[in-house]
């Protein structure tokens, strides 16, 4: 849109190239230089409309809401997503085996020769049964535990399948009400123990053998009605067992 | 382009001066310091038991003491120890309950000291209820008056980790002439570690 600037047409007396003959080049307009081209001429009628004027940045609008939305939304997997248990990726009934598989990125804490590898966490679990308990059994380690007045205690039994050296720290075993409060999602247990997949006393947080059953205990509110069990592996995503 | 032909309208003018008329209207009118920013204050006194909707909170004591013990520490006070023995029973599921300050009644702040087995925060999930035990050490001039505010946001940063969110103020119901009596007496208190609130109530039975 480029618009050639041209000096004002002098007046008639005043020609400053008195060498050509006026009227010598009759297409030339008066005050341009011979074979120069003269400036756009506005097209008579109605001006262009501010819509028209800004077309094309009217188009790249919406492109650019696109790409800057992209460009921002690394944050929802990168901070929002992994942060807590909140994405049910399975649902079976008491009783049902549900296969669970999910990457994690191993320290090499257990099996030296995986530290800093991401390693496919797969195994079968059921949750075989959730009852009530008038006592809870003796600890691993330390002094005996009573169940504390004004809460009761449920004992949730599991079994699991996974090939030996499976790595299952950061297991929790959660238990959900009925308005949405979730029992016992915080490690360590009621016992004192934070490795609640693997049978007391294991040592380290790998699994030795092909099979093998767990109990895991936690303190309830008397009133409360469980309808769900939740197992997780830090997250996001939990498996629900819904309770007839 | 139409530079030659840009000149100030009337039409232009007003959306301009209606638009910073407008804000400004706004901003006088609408009250900026009460807004969802504050947080939800529940006010009791001792013994009772207060819905912070993620938690129910209980301050059960409140004593003062010039000598902390604990079995393998003993603290001395600079001014006074106020110990507060309170229990958290959360309602929603695992939390910690990090806030925990007493205000006098000049509006004077005071943070827990986790000299001699006390604590500064706590952590409880649903299902029980959890003792925990918090010392101030605060003036002598401090103690008339004086609340105590647990919440399970922080108080850094005026209350930065309370806004939106529910937070327990609780008279320690000292009267000025409690304030003198406390002071002078030599009190010593040995400390409990954090648990079970029933556990707790029958070991101190012993």
């Amino acid at each position: 849109m480029t618009t050639l600037v041209t000096p004002a047409v002098p007046g008639p007396g005043q020609d400053p190239y008195p060498s050509l003959q006026p009227g010598g080049a009759p297409s030339l307009q008066p005050g341009l230089l011979p074979g120069s081209v003269p400036p756009d001429v506005p097209a008579a009628g109605r001006p262009r409309g501010w819509w028209r004027r800004n077309a094309v940045w009217l188009v790249l609008l919406p492109i650019a809401v696109v790409v800057t939305t992209a460009a921002s939304s690394f944050r929802v997997w990168a901070f929002w997503w992994p942060d807590g248990v909140h994405y049910e990726s399975q649902r079976v009934a008491l009783g049902e085996p549900a296969h669970l598989a999910s990457e994690y990125l191993d320290m090499g804490f257990d099996v030296p020769e995986r530290a800093n590898t991401y390693v496919l966490r797969e195994l079968d679990a059921t949750v075989t049964g959730v009852e009530k308990v008038d006592e809870l059994p003796a600890p691993a380690y330390g002094m005996p535990v009573e169940i504390p007045e004004g809460s009761v205690a449920y004992e949730v039994q599991l079994h699991f399948a996974a090939e030996p050296q499976t790595d299952l720290s950061l297991c929790a075993i959660a238990l959900v009400s009925d308005d949405g409060t979730r029992y016992g999602e915080a490690a360590p247990d009621v016992l004192g123990n934070s490795n609640r997949c693997l049978p007391d006393g294991a040592d380290g947080f790998v699994s030795e053998q092909p099979e093998w059953d767990v109990s895991s205990f936690v303190l309830v509110d008397p009133d409360a009605t469980i309808e769900q069990v939740r197992l997780s592996f830090g997250g996001p995503d939990y498996l629900a067992v819904e309770l007839p | 382009m139409r530079h030659g032909r840009r000149r100030i309208t009337w039409k232009g003018s007003l959306l301009v001066v209606g638009g910073v008329v407008a804000g400004c209207a706004l901003v006088t009118t609408v009250p900026q310091e009460t807004v969802v920013e504050t947080p939800f204050v529940v006010e009791g006194a001792v013994g009772e038991t207060l819905d912070l909707t993620y938690a129910d909170l209980t301050v059960t004591e409140v004593r003062v003491a010039d000598t902390l013990e604990s079995f393998s520490e003993a603290a001395q006070a600079g001014g006074t120890f106020v110990v507060v023995d309170a229990t958290w029973r959360a309602t929603q599921g695992a939390t910690s309950f990090v806030g925990a300050e007493i205000t006098d009644a000049e509006g004077r702040t005071f943070w827990p000291t986790d000299q001699a087995g006390c604590s500064t925060s706590a952590k409880a999930q649903p299902g029980y209820a959890w003792h925990v035990t918090y010392c101030f050490d605060v003036p002598k001039d401090a103690l008339a008056g004086a609340t105590v505010r647990l919440a399970r946001g922080g108080q850094t940063e005026e209350h930065a980790g309370q806004r939106r969110d529910a937070a327990g103020v609780v008279d320690l119901g000292i009267s000025a002439e409690d304030a003198k009596t406390l002071w002078e007496a030599t009190e010593t208190v040995t400390t409990e570690s954090p648990g079970y609130a029933t556990a707790r109530a029958e070991g101190s039975e012993e």
